[in-house]
């Protein structure tokens, strides 16, 4: 059996690049499988997997060629509203877009997304990518799909999917020698938010949060890496709170992969939050949990399935930002549980994220779809 | 070093479903803001600026395209920076005022609901 893997590669900057730097090489000492390039189907394939995410640059050309030859899905996000709206309005043809919202959802969906058009309501890919995720399209070319978490894999069912759905955990990198931080020894607590610098990840909140923690803690230190800081506009924001940049935050932007991991294992608490969700399990979260760092989420979505002694959930309300401040303030002044749950979140890991057994995993859903295509096929 | 044995999943679990009770159980701290979509997307959009990410089109050419106006975009950018700056600062302090206005106007309608509340009951 030969696979045909259609996915962004290092160096592309895109997480799902780095997932299959990290996948791919475990899963070629299980089966035959050759790295598809842009644009360019490999010529022989018996069943083909298709990596498929919200960036428009990383993932358009896996996109065609899943409309040319169906295959094995992998969402890493099952909201694809943004993906699908970008390729159509970034092509010039916003009628495409609103079509797709309307053939999945229905007029009043169309009329909803035309307002998000016209700027009278915000666009529907920040505010409510699950009630319209735009995935059904592309569900349609698949032979079967596989998703990381069960939230994933309900709301896939929940939208009518009846074909195949695999749940393959996110693998964590095996642990090695991270890089320097190149943070002062003397700053604590380190509260640090890694990865792509996103609304979604709640920036202006943490910020907030990061201030009042301040009055407590004036040696905290929040660490910022991940590209896309731009567009949060963070000077007006720190200005505004009292905190400077250098001084009390520091705004990285994409930094590598080594000085990603020395950040997380220098931090003292990691910090990913998350709304709207787009069902996406966080590869920095996965990273640190790998690291056995103290870790704080939105209890929402796949966040919400990690176990209540792994992590430190704060759930969306009136009292995020008070729980949020709680929590960092705990885990800044009680060394036993912040210890603890670093301890928990490295034991769950190693159970939950191991990369040996997703490419076992996937290995055997790849082998599953190709003996079924075989068997059709005589 | 810490002579204490580390604390069990349980423990950790309990120990921040005490704090989240604690949390939920005390008036809300004053630096705290009502979730609504729509604060969210003023959140989002008070500190207008100028300078706005390069996006490029989809696709091989969309992304040479893109690459080749970055420079030039940048350059006109920096020309202009004296002359449209002032403004967007000017901008994004009326918004940040706005904001605290209705922050404010907000935590008054909340005392004086509370007020009445009170008021209710002990009469």
């Amino acid at each position: 059996m030969r696979v045909g893997y259609y996915s962004p590669l290092p160096p592309e900057r895109s997480g799902i690049a780095d997932y299959s730097a990290l996948l791919l090489p475990a899963l070629a000492r299980r089966i035959d499988v050759v790295a598809a390039r842009r644009g360019r189907d490999p010529n022989r394939a018996d069943v083909r997997l298709y990596h498929v995410g919200n960036d428009p640059q990383a993932h358009a050309w896996i996109l065609d060629a899943l409309r040319r030859r169906p295959g094995v899905l992998v969402l890493h996000e099952i909201g694809l509203h943004e993906l699908v709206a970008s390729l159509a309005l970034g092509r010039g043809d916003p009628a495409a877009y609103l079509d797709a919202v309307e053939r999945e959802d229905g007029p009043e969906a169309r009329l909803l997304a035309e307002a998000a058009l016209e700027g009278l309501v915000p666009p529907l890919w920040e505010t409510r990518p699950l009630d319209f995720p735009l995935v059904h399209d592309l569900l349609e070319r698949a032979t079967g799909v596989i998703v990381h978490s069960r939230f994933a894999e309900r709301r896939l069912a929940e939208r009518g999917y009846r074909g195949r759905i695999w749940r393959i955990p996110f693998p964590a990198s095996p642990p090695s020698g991270a890089g320097d931080a190149g943070l002062s020894a003397d700053r604590f607590p380190v509260v640090a938010s890694l990865g792509a610098l996103t609304y979604a990840k709640r920036i202006p909140q943490l910020l907030e949060a990061f201030a009042r923690l301040r009055r407590r803690f004036p040696r905290a230190l929040l660490v910022l890496a991940g590209s896309g800081g731009g567009s949060l506009r963070l000077d007006p924001r720190l200005e505004r709170l009292g905190l400077a940049r250098g001084r009390d935050v520091l705004d990285l932007g994409h930094v590598s992969g080594d000085r990603f991991l020395g950040l997380t294992a220098r931090a003292d608490v990691c910090v990913s939050l998350r709304w709207p969700t787009l069902g996406e399990t966080s590869a920095s979260v996965v990273g640190a949990l790998g690291l056995g760092k103290a870790v704080v989420v939105t209890d929402v979505g796949w966040y919400a399935e990690l176990p209540d002694g792994v992590v430190a959930k704060v759930p969306l309300g009136e009292h995020e930002g008070d729980l949020l401040v709680a929590t960092l303030e705990l885990l800044a002044e009680d060394d036993r549980v912040r210890r603890g749950l670093g301890e928990a979140a490295a034991a769950y890991a190693r159970r939950e994220h191991d990369l040996e057994r997703s490419a076992d995993a996937y290995a055997d859903a790849l082998r599953e779809v190709a003996g079924e295509q075989a068997g059709k096929a005589t | 070093m810490s002579a204490e044995p580390p604390l069990r999943d349980e423990e950790i679990a309990a120990i921040l479903g005490r704090l989240r009770e604690e949390v939920y159980g005390r008036p809300l701290s004053p630096d705290h803001s009502e979730p609504s979509v729509a604060r969210e997307e003023a959140e989002r959009m008070w500190p207008v600026s100028p300078d706005r990410p390069f996006l490029e089109p989809p696709g091989t050419r969309g992304r040479a395209r893109g690459i080749a106006l970055r420079l030039p975009k940048s350059l006109l950018r920096r020309l202009m920076r004296w002359y449209v700056e002032p403004a967007f600062a000017d901008q994004r302090r009326f918004n940040a005022a706005v904001l605290r206005l209705l922050d404010e106007l907000s935590a008054r309608g909340d005392a004086s609901a509370d007020g009445r509340n009170r008021g209710a009951g002990d009469a």
